[in-house]
């Protein structure tokens, strides 16, 4: 039993990132932006939010979950920031999406090695982790469901499930959420009832950069102890999440618990009993998640993708 | 008195064509990009911010001498400017070879399989064979991603990502389980001799530096790749589907069959890039680490900066070498080469608005013309 369990907490580990980062690239690319960027937003995330867990846990001034929180606002905040020049660039000067979000994954990892070699002194920021919750108190002592979800657990996971529920509500049940689809679907129409196409796809773009700056530290925080520009590709990984969940919310996150599950077993399979005895070589495991997703793609209906129709087409108001 | 109004009327002619707007737009994303490098350079480290900067500007060139450093640029150049080439020529077809990566890669190690096991099987063709294959198995990693695209309608976004890691894990798998394994550094086993690209001489001029038919190779594949797309039926279909899949469809063009060409003959110029890479020298290693190649990535660079234009690649691709062995020397001013990929990266985003750079242009033009053209 406590090999499940195992497998339950570490695939949670692996798929929160993935869920916030794929969520918050459904909200730019719903609104018809494409974001190829989630990457880079992601580690300049990670990156701020372990600057400022690395100085305060030095000078002590705050520590444990409320740190942790805090970092996250700040990832946030940071994600939001590099994001507005994806915004500026494919919404206002009208670029090539594909371009500016590919310029920000160059751009982020290099120059946060900078600033971490000019203030921390060394390319990784490290910290200590003191957010792991061992036993949610009460919740934990429920059996089955305790062990998997309240022991070892993270703030982030939480925070990941409530960013997921507020992001079906959101899409789906709220004005904003459905101006947004509109924008995204065909904007000369929704320019024409009304809708200012500019800023609810600024509005998108903000939200996807907080979600992928909160992602971020989501990923550094179960996963690691230190940021070392780099967020292991999981911005990627969210990305082809993102379509694999064929832009549905619920969906991606079917979509990431399968990779995660799968990435999960990956790494501890030389830790079962049963996978051990089968004597299948380690690259093998190490391919099952990449392979495993190709292939649930190839197999599910092929005609079944719904991106959005301006999906990467920049609104030019004199084609309505 | 006529002749020189004629010559006068050439001139601007020459200043309002799409072509020369499209260099100064590219001169100009290049100078916002160095300007910004600048100022975060100054930001940085204001002490040695002028001499690194300065020292990124003559690269190579005044570190080890001209010759040498050109040696060192067109060595560098060689692998970038396929892996560009790679992904503008996918480009044209809209399909986006993020992929390249993998492509690189398996033409990387195929080659050097080719290279150190069939020594006494091709004599002194082996380097021949070896760079053959190695684009051969380039060309089939992207056609795993075509066929997906073309029959399953996946996303060739999508299935290069994954395909990138399958494709590292498998060579490195397939390493271990071979003598190509040099376990004590854990990285392939050195290439013979037979197996080195032909120097031609090259190498003498440029000071001893692993300069080598490759890069003609590179630049001959540009030019002719140029042809293709502009003067070819083939290249033709190609702009046809990157400009619109349905309309090309309906105009009788078979899109299937042409994206799964151009993403196949885009596989096999970046599985050639990685075997002329990794057979331009001896000394020259395959890590077996979990990491993916960054040449592919950096192709995308190349390939966007030089506008998707075969020719501008040519350039775009020495130029990124130039910064990149630039960026070798940054260490002494106690700076990351980072900073390099921070200039490329502004120089990129800049390259985003290329259409707005134009405009600027043409609107500045205007200006010093009295008047639109």
């Amino acid at each position: 039993m406590n090999i499940v369990y195992l497998i339950g907490q570490q695939t949670l580990y692996c798929m929160i990132p993935l869920l916030i980062v794929a969520l918050g690239g459904l909200f730019s690319e719903k609104s018809g932006t494409l974001n190829i960027a989630l990457e880079g937003v992601m580690m300049a995330g990670a990156f701020t939010g372990c600057m400022f867990i690395h100085f305060m846990q030095e000078s002590g001034v705050i520590d444990g979950q409320g740190l942790l929180l805090i970092s996250l606002v700040i990832a946030g905040i940071t994600g939001m920031g590099i994001s507005l020049l994806h915004a500026v660039a494919s919404v206002t000067w009208q670029a090539n999406q594909v371009i500016s979000g590919f310029a920000i994954n160059i751009f982020v990892p290099a120059i946060t090695i900078l600033l971490a070699r000019a203030t921390v002194g060394v390319l990784q920021v490290s910290f200590t982790n003191t957010f792991r919750v061992d036993a949610v108190p009460i919740l934990s002592n429920i059996p089955v469901i305790g062990d998997l979800f309240f022991k070892r657990a993270y703030l982030t996971t939480l925070i990941g499930i409530i960013i997921l529920v507020v992001s079906v509500i959101v899409l789906q049940r709220t004005k904003f959420g459905l101006r947004l689809q509109a924008v995204g679907e065909h904007p000369q129409a929704a320019d024409s009832v009304g809708i200012n196409v500019s800023k609810v796809r600024y509005l998108g773009i903000m939200i996807c950069g907080f979600l992928c700056g909160i992602g971020g530290m989501a990923f550094i925080i179960p996963n690691t102890t230190e940021y070392a520009a780099s967020v292991a590709g999981y911005g990627y990984l969210a990305y082809a999440i993102l379509i694999f969940g064929q832009w549905k919310p619920k969906r991606i996150f079917v979509a990431s618990i399968f990779f995660g599950l799968m990435k999960t077993l990956a790494s501890i399979y030389s830790s079962i009993p049963f996978f051990v005895s089968l004597g299948i070589d380690s690259y093998l495991f190490k391919m099952i998640p990449y392979i495993a997703t190709l292939l649930v793609l190839a197999f599910s209906s092929k005609n079944s993708f719904s991106q959005p129709a301006a999906l990467g087409v920049p609104y030019d108001k004199g084609s309505r | 008195m006529k002749t020189k109004s004629f010559s006068k009327e050439k001139m601007w002619e020459v200043l309002y064509s799409d072509s020369f707007a499209s260099i100064i737009s590219a001169l100009m994303t290049i100078i916002l990009g160095m300007l910004a490098g600048l100022i975060i350079l100054l930001v940085i480290s204001p002490e040695t911010a002028w001499g690194a900067f300065t020292n990124l500007l003559t690269g190579g060139l005044a570190v080890n001498g001209f010759r040498r450093g050109m040696g060192s640029i067109l060595y560098y150049a060689v692998p970038i400017i396929l892996t560009g080439l790679s992904i503008g020529f996918a480009y044209k077809t809209g399909e986006f070879n993020i992929g390249a990566s993998g492509q690189y890669t398996m033409g990387a190690v195929t080659a050097i399989f080719v290279a150190v096991l069939g020594e006494n099987v091709f004599g002194n063709c082996t380097w021949l064979v070896a760079i053959i294959l190695g684009a051969v198995a380039g060309g089939v990693w992207a056609l795993v991603a075509a066929l997906l695209k073309v029959h399953r309608n996946i996303n060739v976004v999508i299935s290069g990502i994954m395909l990138n890691y399958v494709g590292i894990f498998v060579v490195n798998w397939i390493i271990k389980k071979s003598s190509v394994y040099e376990k004590s550094r854990n990285w392939t086993a050195e290439i013979p001799d037979v197996a080195v690209i032909p120097r031609l001489g090259l190498d003498h001029i440029f000071g001893n530096k692993p300069v080598n038919l490759g890069i003609i190779i590179a630049v001959a594949i540009a030019i002719v790749t140029y042809f293709v797309l502009k003067k070819t039926t083939f290249g033709y279909e190609m702009k046809a589907c990157g400009l619109n899949q349905s309309a090309a469809k309906y105009a009788g063009i078979n899109e299937k069959k042409t994206i799964l060409k151009s993403l196949v003959i885009a596989g096999m110029f970046a599985g050639l890039g990685g075997a002329l890479y990794y057979l331009a020298a001896q000394g020259t290693h395959h890590m077996v680490t979990d990491t993916i190649k960054q040449e592919g990535y950096t192709g995308i660079s190349v390939a966007l900066l030089g506008m998707l234009n075969p020719i501008g690649i040519i350039f775009t691709g020495l130029f990124i070498a130039y910064l990149q062995v630039g960026g070798l020397h940054m260490q002494s001013y106690g700076l990351e080469p980072e900073i390099v990929d921070v200039i490329t990266a502004i120089i990129i985003f800049f390259c985003a608005f290329s259409f707005k750079l134009k405009q600027f242009y043409f609107k500045i033009l205007n200006k010093i013309h009295g008047g639109a053209r």
